[in-house]
């Protein structure tokens, strides 16, 4: 069977540094004000200390991609390996994708004046080399899995503060964060 | 945009095939008239760049080793020295964001003079007349005082390069001049643990996966040492307790197991209460105090009649239930550890508070043990030459002949000075108070280089009227910061891309290259660079008066650093071995003071330090009330991580993800002064105010509130005009000043303008 | 605020195609339905330059207009590319009717419009807007095309005015009633809810169609009755892509 690339997002270890985010502008030399990867905090009602959970989210590569199937210039194509990648030679900038997306992953560059999203670095999986997003993850938060091998349990799909799309089948995994047991004043 | 202009060469290559996608579409079958044929991306292959290596040389406890991947003579991208352990990989978020320094299109890009300090009226000047006004303003300073005391440096951690110090190199070719001695970093705890160990020297960082128990007192490696994350993980992973004690939930706090809110200040009463405890179970390592340390018994006498647990609860507002608990599981454990952050010292009683943690820590044994001790920091992996740092005056110079101490934590030269003159030391801590008091000769002349004042140096306001005194300021930089606005000459100086240097770590044991990767961007010049040439303008004008060399080599006297030491240290045959990559110090023992052979004056752990009671403190780490709250708030101003001091948050690539700084207040404070979630507030004080937005949040104690320091390139925010330059208490023995009381600020908050 | 004019005006233009050319083609049905004075040129004339501006409009919403035909490409999935190739075949029957008067031209092209509407009705109904991904764009829309459609496609006297009153006020209802109903929906449709009420535009484009309503009794002048109404339905159509919320917005809160 072929592989399912996604990512893991372990939260109990994420701390929130957008060293993912900033390594994939810094790989993907990405106009300054773009941004494939995006770190959002959790609302107080889901952890309980603000900004201090995160969501590190950049592109899900749905098994049905809003995205793929929103796109008018089929500019969009999935690997057999589970990885969504768009075309940006043939996107028109009609930021339909960007509409469609539930998780924000395409993206308006102004400059060059089409949709972007995250590749998953495809090029340096091909290379043998891990997203640039995961290699930057100096707490091991971010992982590249493959959902059709076995995987360790406890993952989430849709933990809270994340859009709830089954339809769509977005590929990252989870692991929940825990809060410390405090003693103050 | 520079870097735009220069895409990679993947994306040349998708072009190139969309061109002929495009050519073969409107030829081929109809069909693909309406579907393009697309391009598809050829694997990434690193055998297409050459590799450098770099070494982040911040003032970051983490100071990564680098790869830089260049093509076209252009960095395009970089990433983590995997070859380092420590580094493993990964760059944090400020790391990746050097491609966007060296080409920021921010860059100061030649020599540049104020007509008119403030005035923003800058013209372009050559080098060659840069250094002529200089040199002149030099020579003019020496005829009319007959020496250069009215020459000052103000120089601390901007590039901690080992080339670097030929910035004080250049001040001493030149003769005696003034000098901004100290640190406002962590002066008080390093003379703390020299009183109590003989040096500040911490176990490898990376043997604390081995710990059992690991405190984690006032420091936030979750953005201020992101590498060490990873240790605490690994160290949970095989069972260990993490307990964070803070007055801030930090985000390292939210990682660990308990998290205790400590009234700033109190440190040191929560460890004497733990250490009461110790005492209390019999829970004290005999054989440690009794014979590898001195004065044990004087402290416990101290900690029966002057200490309880109840005592400790009642100040630092811990319950005694958690302090027991704690005590008790901290002692169980072996090895435990406890890493005590450089916030915490940050006091007029932070060297005390030190002191009582290293006793504390010292009472279970835990020093000296691998996965065990009281780290804090160290200088062991640099012995260097410093070359670049020890230029001789020119023959017949005058300087100061009054009492002088070291002149930093870096000053590795005392000793071999000559004996007749000395640098005249200023109290970095104190910048603007020196300059408006200093006296025969006053300062005249400030040469500023990998430094900031305006955004590090307390009393905004006191600064800005000190800078008034002074006729000439020059400054060293890259962007156009609030001190360059201040200066009359402002330098273009390298990134560290663009020279040669070597660089290592006051937290880990890892040594770094760094090697030129790119020609310097624009007319900017390396600080050896630039004092090659004030000195060829100084000699031209009064041969001799100046001894540094006028023809300089970086990669040359980058050699110059390296000794038998170094190498025997490292384990390398050259410094070309670090081409392959970083090392790592050669050591019997991850675990400092393994041999519990201690550095003080008796040669054990010093509970009693009578070399302390002489500098004018307590023998023992006894309880120091902290200073006096003198308005409703205490305003901490911690680092944030987007940041490291006034360095990476001006980039717009760093915009992205923090375009804007906050004051953060408790949900019931700012209810009580009636201001909302995002509103603009007004935080003032004796020093001046600050108006920013309020964030609210429960991660700050509600007698609190938190800015984090950081430069905005668009916007007036500086911190500094809320914090003064009260003194720490220690920190002049090894420093040359005392640290400085900078979480111990108070001020006030008002809403503006109807609080939203 | 981004209220994606472009689009604004090439739905409702389109949608004003759509209602005339079905107002036009209902004229046509019976032979006699053609009364003296009538000129059903024009009323396809009129159909067929809204179609065209609508479709001009709607290549600004587009980076690189030049390259607009390849929107074509995904038929087979992208309901933005039916609808696409649905609106330029109607524009295209439109302009063949202009040219050739034949009943089945007529009902042809209607009835591409209608198959439009369904393509639009689909097409902003993304899956990322919890509050609009139903069957309430397509209602939106249709109702759009049947008062525009009612007003802009009659002639001389007003056959058509028992429709348009009956449409307005489901519009109407529909508008008021629907941030009611996502009041007890998610988080997402509560908040939109709330920025649809909080919108200038929507209460703007409610106020106007209810005074074209209002006026629909006077029996004033129909041009300028059919102005206040497509002023009213360009701004509630501001509102339908400026206030609705996106999932993207709202990633880390509770949806």
């Amino acid at each position: 069977m072929s592989k399912r690339y996604a990512f893991l997002l372990d939260m109990d270890k994420c701390i929130g540094c957008r060293g993912c985010a900033m390594a994939c502008k810094n790989f993907n030399q990405l106009q300054p004000d773009m941004v494939w990867r995006q770190v959002y905090p959790l609302d107080e009602s889901i952890y309980p200390h603000r900004d201090r959970a995160f969501l590190s989210l950049s592109c899900n590569h749905c098994d049905n991609p809003a995205c793929l199937a929103a796109c008018p210039t089929c500019s969009y194509e999935k690997r057999p390996d589970g990885i969504v990648v768009h075309h940006q030679e043939t996107c028109i900038g009609c930021s339909n994708c960007i509409r469609s997306c539930p998780y924000g992953a395409p993206r308006f560059n102004k400059a060059e004046k089409h949709a972007e999203k995250c590749s998953l670095c495809h090029e340096r999986l091909d290379a043998g080399l891990q997203p640039a997003c995961v290699q930057a993850c100096l707490t091991g938060a971010l992982q590249l899995i493959d959902l059709n091998a076995p995987l360790p349990g406890g993952l989430v799909q849709y933990p809270a503060g994340y859009p709830n799309m089954p339809r769509l089948n977005p590929s990252t995994r989870f692991i929940l964060p825990r809060a410390p047991r405090l003693a103050r004043r | 945009m520079k870097k735009s202009e220069h895409a990679s060469g993947r994306r040349d290559f998708l072009k190139g095939l969309l061109t002929a996608g495009a050519a073969g579409a409107l030829g081929g079958i109809p069909g693909s008239l309406l579907a393009p044929r697309r391009a598809g991306a050829a694997p990434f292959d690193p055998s297409e760049y050459q590799v450098f290596r770099n070494a982040c040389p911040r003032n970051c406890y983490d100071t990564c080793s680098i790869k830089t991947y260049v093509r076209d003579g252009v960095v395009q991208f970089v990433e983590g020295a995997p070859e380092s352990t420590f580094t493993k990989g990964s760059l944090c978020v400020k790391g990746y964001t050097y491609p966007r320094r060296i080409y920021s299109p921010d860059r100061i890009k030649y020599p540049m003079l104020q007509e008119g300090r403030g005035s923003g009226n800058w013209k372009r000047i050559s080098w060659d007349e840069a250094m002529g006004r200089i040199a002149d303003k030099i020579l003019d300073i020496k005829k009319r005082d007959g020496n250069l005391l009215g020459l000052a440096l103000s120089k601390y951690s901007g590039n901690f390069g080992i080339t670097n110090n030929c910035v004080e190199g250049m001040m001493s070719s030149l003769g005696y001049t003034s000098r901004f001695v100290g640190t406002p970093c962590w002066p008080a705890g390093i003379d703390a643990q020299n009183y109590d160990l003989g040096d500040m020297w911490c176990n490898d960082p990376e043997d604390m996966a081995r710990a059992r128990y690991i405190i984690v007192w006032g420091a936030n490696p979750a953005w201020c040492s992101m590498h060490s994350m990873k240790y605490l993980y690994a160290a949970r992973e095989r069972g260990a307790k993490i307990v964070v004690i803070d007055p801030i939930l930090t985000q390292t706090a939210a990682k660990a197991d308990e998290f205790w809110q400590i009234r700033a200040g109190t440190d040191g009463a929560l460890a004497l209460g733990m250490a009461r405890h110790l005492l209390d179970r019999g829970l004290v390592d005999q054989d440690f105090v009794s014979r590898c340390a001195v004065g044990f018994e004087d402290f416990a006498a101290y900690l029966r009649a002057n200490v309880t647990v109840e005592w400790a609860a009642e100040r630092c507002g811990i319950p005694a239930e958690a302090i027991r608990a704690v005590t008790e599981e901290f002692a169980a454990a072996r090895p435990a550890t406890v890493w005590i952050g450089y916030g915490m010292q940050r006091h007029t009683n932070g060297g005390s508070m030190v002191r009582a943690i290293d006793a504390f820590v010292a009472m279970t044994g835990n020093i000296g043990v691998e996965g065990g001790g009281v780290r804090y920091g160290h200088l062991r992996t640099w012995g260097f030459n410093f070359h670049a740092m020890l230029q001789q005056p020119p023959e017949g110079s005058v300087g100061f002949t009054g009492a002088t101490g070291p002149k930093g934590e870096f000053d590795f030269a005392d000793g071999a000075k000559p004996a007749a003159y000395s640098d005249r030391p200023l109290n970095m801590n104190k910048t603007a108070q020196e300059i408006l008091d200093a006296k025969d000769p006053e300062i005249r002349m400030l040469w500023i280089s990998c430094k900031n004042p305006f955004a590090q140096d307390f009393d905004r306001n006191k600064l800005e009227k000190a800078f008034k005194k002074l006729e000439m300021v020059v400054s060293v930089e890259q962007f156009f910061t609030e001190t360059v606005r201040h200066s009359d000459i402002v330098l273009p100086v390298t990134t560290l891309f663009e020279e040669w240097t070597v660089n290592v770590s006051y937290w880990h044991y890892w040594l770094s290259l760094n090697e030129q990767a790119v020609k310097p961007m624009h007319e900017a010049k390396s600080n050896l660079e630039i004092a090659a040439l004030l000195s060829r303008a100084m000699n031209a004008r009064e041969p001799g008066s100046c001894t540094f060399p006028q023809e300089v080599d970086g990669k040359e006297w980058m050699i110059k650093e390296f000794n038998k030491g170094i190498y025997e240290q490292f384990g390398l045959s050259s410094w070309e071995d670090l081409r392959r990559g970083p090392a790592k110090a050669r050591m019997a023992s991850s675990a400092s003071w393994h041999d519990r052979k201690f550095a003080t004056p008796s040669g054990k752990y010093e509970f009693s330090s009578e070399l302390c009671a002489r500098n004018g403190f307590k023998a023992l780490p006894e309880y120091v009330e902290g200073r006096k709250a003198t308005a409703p708030f205490r305003l901490m101003t911690p680092h944030v991580q987007f940041g490291l001091h006034s360095q990476f948050v001006n980039l717009d690539w760093m915009e992205a993800f923090y375009p804007e700084p906050f004051v953060y207040i408790h949900p019931r404070a700012a209810a009580a002064r009636k201001i909302e979630d995002g509103a603009m507030t007004r935080v003032s004080n004796a020093v001046g105010e600050v108006v920013v937005r309020a964030c609210i949040t429960d991660t700050v104690p509600e007698d609190c509130l938190v800015m984090y320091e950081a430069w905005f390139r668009k916007l007036d925010f500086n911190v500094q005009n809320l914090v003064d330059d009260c003194a720490a208490d220690m920190g002049a023995m090894k420093t040359g000043a005392p640290g400085v009381a900078l979480h111990d600020q108070f001020v006030d908050i008002a809403p503006v303008g109807g609080g939203r | 605020m981004n209220y994606e004019f472009p689009l604004v005006f090439f739905t409702v233009l389109t949608q004003l195609a759509v209602g005339i050319a079905l107002a036009a083609a209902w004229k046509e049905r019976r032979a006699d339905g053609i009364r003296p004075g009538d000129n059903p040129n024009r009323l396809w004339q009129g159909a067929f330059a809204a179609a065209a501006a609508g479709l001009l409009a709607s290549l600004f919403h587009l980076a690189d207009p030049l390259r607009a035909f390849t929107a074509l490409s995904n038929v087979g999935h992208s309901w933005l590319s039916r609808e696409g190739l649905v609106f330029g075949v109607f524009a295209v029957l439109l302009l063949a009717r202009c040219l050739v008067q034949a009943r089945w031209l007529s009902l042809l092209a209607a009835l591409a419009g209608v198959v439009g509407l369904v393509m639009q009705g689909l097409t902003y109904a993304p899956v990322s807007m919890p509050a609009i991904n139903n069957s309430l764009p397509f209602f939106l829309f249709a109702l759009a095309a049947l008062i525009l459609g009612s007003s802009f496609g009659q002639e001389k006297e007003n056959s058509l005015v028992s429709l348009q009153r009956l449409s307005l006020i489901a519009l109407l209802l529909l508008l008021l009633a629907v941030p009611c109903v996502w009041t007890s929906g998610n988080a997402l449709m509560r908040a939109t809810a709330a920025a649809w009420k909080a919108s200038v535009p929507f209460w703007g484009g409610v106020a106007l169609l209810a005074l074209g309503l209002a006026l629909s009794f006077l029996r004033r002048n129909a041009t300028v009755q059919g102005l206040v109404l497509l002023c009213g339905i360009l701004l509630t159509r501001m509102t339908f892509f400026g206030d609705t919320l996106h999932t993207a917005g709202q990633i880390g809160k509770p949806f």
